[in-house]
């Protein structure tokens, strides 16, 4: 039987991964991560998990402990953010190019300098392209459900997975979350069968990822890719299953007041708790048609998906925690590349907001909805909460 | 649960009959960068300019200077494998009477010897004693019919006579004298049992020797040769062929070198009987010098003083020879191949031109100049 | 199968966990020295290589040139991963699998170090071995912390060659009081696999590590024959002596006195010594004969330390 906990979002990976039967864990400390390994060093050691726990000098050698470690086979994990993030940054790509499903927690914290420790998703956005699957995660449950998800479908189509959960709103904030017992998970996530010849084995000794000429590396890349385009049709088909063991729904985004929606707020990460109140709030006062599209999977980007729900609204609102800088908010330039191939599509604006934790209100998304309402087209880059 | 099956039509181009690898779709790749096959399809000898060879034909610095150019490196090794009386044979081949020489011979084999420059010149005349003194006896050739007389009893005559019988010839020996090979006789380095023992080889051999005869009948034989205890004048130096064909001159002042001479005559009349062109055996060529050998491979190892060996010592002294120009399988070449190109065949390096890349390693590590770099092409 | 008789003078295995047709220079040390090592350890044994000249000899797709495993990583990351594969190895149940990590000596001195430092302090149960060939050679002789003094490299032009010593790392690896750390060369393949076999039995102690010298013939600016010449010139000049540490950094012991033959003799069959020896070069031959003498010195004191006396090191004669 599962059981509710009041826990914080970082305990909740911890819990999920202890569930997840992980057999190695390799990590290196940073704020706001931290707190992750702590407790599953404390499982391990307890024996509460047989795995095995590298307390390794940096990130880079975290990840590649983990990346040594699955090409065995063992099923792997580890955890960091912003700067230990970066420090691995080669790693994954080695890990998505070998092809290996590690699952890790990035806590989404700003990138130095300055010095920060709070959040906004620069950090994991700068590694879209390393052939990560990338999930965020609005809530400790979300957090606690995506590890899962995560290694479930990281092991049939043979890429990593990243769930991504924001520095101290979730990370370090409590609330309850079902926990499932390991015959629950169990159920929904088999040992790691990693297939014929993607580990290493001595009694089939192969080279892997070795040199490749030009002449055969492409096919490499395009099958990396291809391999994404797969994901979604097993995210699908996971999340079906998470729901008939567990009974909770995910899907690649959440709708929220969509069904009879005009306009509609993209978001993503905890600040979506403070979009929902705000959107709920003009329904009811103003009577405004007006929803949610809360991004959780975007690697892969689920183009139809998002087209199909977003095509025939009135206005769109991206709201980005993070800056491309020299171009734009992330989320927002990927929802216009997504719309493009409509041949109706609707405008769709793109604000900025709550970089390196910046805090953000009810409030500050009602003006951004005002913004957009007002507005007709997009002429620059719309700073929300900056002194301008 | 994963897409991890090869396609079937992908075969590894090592195995012999089946078809290369095809990549003619990206499914025809693996799923992860992964190794499909070994590296052997990559024929690295093509990478060569020049070739390793492993010859059999060179010989160390001792063989040159010996009047009868036995192959010492070779007999030597013999000793090592404790094959005594197949190391005996080796000399027999080319030296009849090892149990004199290994007495009397002045030794100018040591002298050249590549040892020197690590320590001392391995002493070769007292394992050639050593091994003549093992009294092997061979074997006559078969009768070819053909009657030889030699004229003289001298060390000459009679190794003259040794190997005309080895060749199946007829062979009287004339001695003016009473005495046979009266020259070696009363010296302090040869005992008379000594001398008698191989006199006695050369009789069961089959050479007949007949004593007091001043002025022999010499026409009822194909041919004759006098082995003298000077340089004769009127015959050629390296052949013994004199103005009449039928009669062949050899001889020294020097006892061996005399033996020497003699058992180039008696090559030369044994071809005028069978029928052969005249020509003289050729000077054993692809001399090793010392900058041939690799000093680091042979540890430090006193000579061995006494000259009367005991079968122990005579083993040490021939492992005290680096057996120039002869392989004895010490595995080296094969130790030392950074490309795995030298295989063991039969307790033997062979070189696998496939694959070999022409770096040389085996030529500097063979301790003992046997393997040679050559041009690929010339 | 019957007993098979040979002549040969090595005691080494028949079996060869190595394909001809790798892609290796002629007279490749480093090549020659993983022939030795996985007769040593035979074929149960996952190798983790860097990004060093192994990447390309091991083979390109789709061909392998070893009878074991390779994992190519990136650089710095020889050692975590060889224990990441260890870890693996063990949690999936395969516990007597070696985990061999094998780098050059750039991703050793230089960028592997920290990895390389964490695995030996956390005692990770992992062979590491570098074969140093003493500079940058995969990218094109660029100098290392490897790289000996007064040498030529191509970013230590002549007029100006590598101005510091050789990184001593075998010390560095006896500071984190590692159970072995060796030295050893392809010259002396009975001394290599010796070692090998001793770091393959020491399994579940920590991190061994063995140093090897592998001599680059167009690295080194020499003809590709005098490769294992050379090595074995470094150790009969002191130049690279061979060495065992063992105990945690406590036990030092000399494994061969070499001959003392001139330094001079080594550096001369190298063009990358050439301007020692030519006017001005002196000061770098001075260099370079210093610190061969201040390592040989030190090193003789430790065994001493040990064993109390010299006597003990063969002489003469060493395979």
């Amino acid at each position: 039987m599962s059981f509710k906990k009041v826990t914080t979002g970082n305990h909740a990976v911890s819990y999920a991964v202890w569930s997840s039967r992980v057999q190695i864990i390799s990590a290196y400390p940073i704020t706001p991560q931290t707190q992750i390994v702590e407790l599953l060093s404390e499982i391990v050691a307890e024996g509460k998990l047989q795995a095995k726990f590298i307390t390794v000098e940096s990130e880079h050698s975290a990840m590649a402990a983990c990346i040594g470690a699955s090409a065995t086979g063992a099923r792997a994990f580890t955890a960091t953010s912003a700067q230990g993030l970066a420090l691995m940054h080669e790693m994954l790509h080695w890990a998505a190019g070998a092809r290996l499903p590690i699952v890790m927690a990035n806590v989404n914290r700003a990138m130095a300098p300055p010095w920060s420790v709070w959040t906004d998703q620069n950090d994991s956005l700068a590694q879209l392209v390393t052939g990560w699957m990338q999930i965020y995660n609005e809530s400790n449950q979300e957090v606690y459900d995506s590890v899962i998800i995560g290694y479930k479908v990281a092991e049939q189509v043979h890429l990593p997975l990243m769930t991504v959960l924001d520095a101290f709103i979730l990370s370090h904030t409590s609330e309850p979350v079902e926990i499932h017992t390991q015959e629950e998970v169990d159920e929904y996530l088999p040992p790691y069968d990693p297939g014929e010849y993607y580990t290493i084995k001595t009694e089939d000794p192969r080279g892997y990822g070795l040199l490749t000429m030009p002449s055969d590396y492409y096919e490499f890349r395009y099958k990396v890719q291809r391999a994404h385009e797969r994901a979604i049709e097993v995210f699908k088909k996971e999340f079906k299953n998470f729901e008939e063991v567990f009974g909770r729904k995910h899907w690649f985004f959440e709708e929220f007041m969509m069904d009879d929606a005009d306009y509609v707020i993209v978001t993503s990460g905890s600040l979506s708790s403070d979009v929902k109140y705000a959107v709920a709030k003009l329904r009811k006062e103003k009577g405004l048609k007006i929803g949610v599209l809360k991004m959780r999977v975007v690697r892969p980007y689920p183009f139809e998906e998002v087209r199909k729900v977003l095509g025939d609204r009135k206005k769109i609102a991206v709201i980005d925690r993070n800056i491309g800088f020299g171009y734009h908010g992330v989320f927002y330039e990927e929802l216009k590349s997504a719309l493009y191939p409509l041949e109706k599509r609707p405008p769709v604006f793109g604000y900025i907001i709550g970089i390196g934790g910046r805090d953000v209100t009810p409030a500050d998304i009602e003006d951004i909805i005002d913004d957009m309402l007002k507005r007709d087209e997009m002429t620059e880059i719309i700073w929300k909460g900056v002194r301008l | 649960m994963a897409d991890n099956k090869l396609p079937p039509s992908v075969y590894p181009p090592d195995e012999e009959g089946k078809e290369p690898l095809v990549f003619k779709h990206v499914d025809d790749y693996p799923e992860v960068p992964v190794t499909l096959t070994t590296m052997k399809f990559n024929k690295t000898g093509a990478w060569r300019n020049v070739k390793p060879v492993i010859t059999d034909h060179k010989v160390g610095p001792c063989v040159g200077p010996c009047p009868m150019w036995v192959l010492i490196p070779k007999f030597m090794d013999l000793v090592v494998q404790e094959r005594l009386e197949d190391a005996a044979r080796v000399i027999l081949e080319r030296n009849p009477f090892p149990s004199i020489t290994g007495r009397i011979c002045p030794a100018p084999c040591e002298k050249p010897c590549n040892r020197r420059k690590l320590d001392e010149p391995v002493a070769i005349r007292s394992v050639e004693r050593f091994l003549g003194d093992l009294g092997v006896i061979e074997e006559p050739g078969e009768p070819t019919g053909k009657k030889v007389a030699i004229v003289g009893s001298n060390i000459a005559g009679l190794a003259a006579a040794y190997y005309l019988r080895r060749w199946g010839h007829e062979v009287t020996v004339f001695e003016s004298g009473s005495v046979i090979c009266e020259h070696l006789r009363g010296r302090e380095d040869l005992p008379e049992e000594v001398l008698e023992r191989e006199i006695e080889k050369v009789k069961t051999m089959g050479a007949e020797i007949i004593t007091n005869a001043a002025d022999p009948d010499l026409s009822g034989f194909d041919a004759v040769l006098y082995a003298m205890t000077e340089v004769p004048k009127d015959a050629d130096k390296t052949t013994g062929v004199t103005d009449d064909p039928r009669i062949f001159k050899a001889g020294h002042t020097e006892p061996v070198r005399s033996m020497g001479a003699a058992k180039k005559a008696a090559l030369s009349v044994h071809q005028y009987l069978t029928g052969q062109e005249i020509k003289p055996e050729p000077r054993p060529s692809g001399v090793v010098t010392p900058s041939q050998v690799n000093y680091f491979h042979f540890p430090l190892a006193p000579r061995t003083k006494n000259e009367d060996m005991s079968k122990e010592e005579a083993i040490y002294e021939a492992n005290r020879c680096f057996s120039c120009g002869n392989c004895n399988s010490c595995g080296n070449c094969w130790v030392y191949c950074p490309d795995n190109a030298i295989q063991w065949v039969n307790d033997l390096p062979v070189v696998n031109y496939d694959y070999c890349k022409g770096c040389g390693v085996c030529v500097v590590e063979c301790p003992r100049g046997v393997i040679d770099l050559e041009p690929e092409w010339k | 199968m019957s007993e098979k008789k040979t002549r040969r003078i090595w005691d080494v295995p028949d079996d060869e966990n190595f394909y001809y047709g790798h892609t290796a220079c002629q007279g490749c040390g480093g090549a020659l020295a993983m022939r030795l090592a996985l007769k040593a350890l035979g074929t149960d044994v996952a190798v983790t290589i860097p990004a060093c000249c192994w990447t390309i000899i091991a083979g390109g797709f789709p061909g392998h040139a070893l009878k074991v495993p390779v994992f190519h990583t990136a650089f710095e990351t020889a050692a975590i991963v060889a224990a990441g594969i260890k870890g693996g190895l063990e949690v999936t149940g395969r516990k007597s699998t070696i985990s061999l990590a094998w780098a050059g000596d750039g991703g050793t001195f230089d960028i592997g170090l920290q990895a390389l430092s964490g695995a030996a302090e956390r005692g990770e149960d992992i062979i590491y071995a570098v074969y140093d060939n003493e500079a940058y050679m995969n990218t094109g002789i660029q100098r290392s912390s490897a790289t000996p003094p007064g040498a030529w490299t191509t970013t230590t032009p002549a007029k100006r060659p590598n101005p510091r010593p050789k990184k001593n790392l075998m010390e560095i690896m006896a500071a984190h009081k590692v159970p072995y750390a060796a030295t050893a060369t392809p010259a002396y393949p009975e001394d290599l696999i010796r070692k090998f076999r001793k770091a393959k039995e020491m399994a579940g102690q920590g991190l061994r590590f063995i140093h090897i010298l592998a001599p680059c013939p167009p690295g080194w600016k020499m003809a590709s024959d005098y490769s294992v010449h050379s090595a074995r010139l470094a150790v009969e000049s002191r130049v690279f002596p061979l060495y065992e540490i063992e105990d945690g950094g406590r036990k030092y012991t000399i494994n061969y006195w070499p001959k003392g033959i001139p330094i001079e003799e080594y550096l001369k069959i190298q063009g990358r010594f050439r301007h020692l020896f030519k006017p001005g070069g002196e000061k770098w031959l001075e260099a370079f004969k210093e610190f061969v003498e201040e390592n040989w010195n030190q090193l003789v004191e430790k065994h001493k330390l040990t064993h109390g006396t010299t006597d003990n090191i063969p002489r003469g004669y060493y395979k």
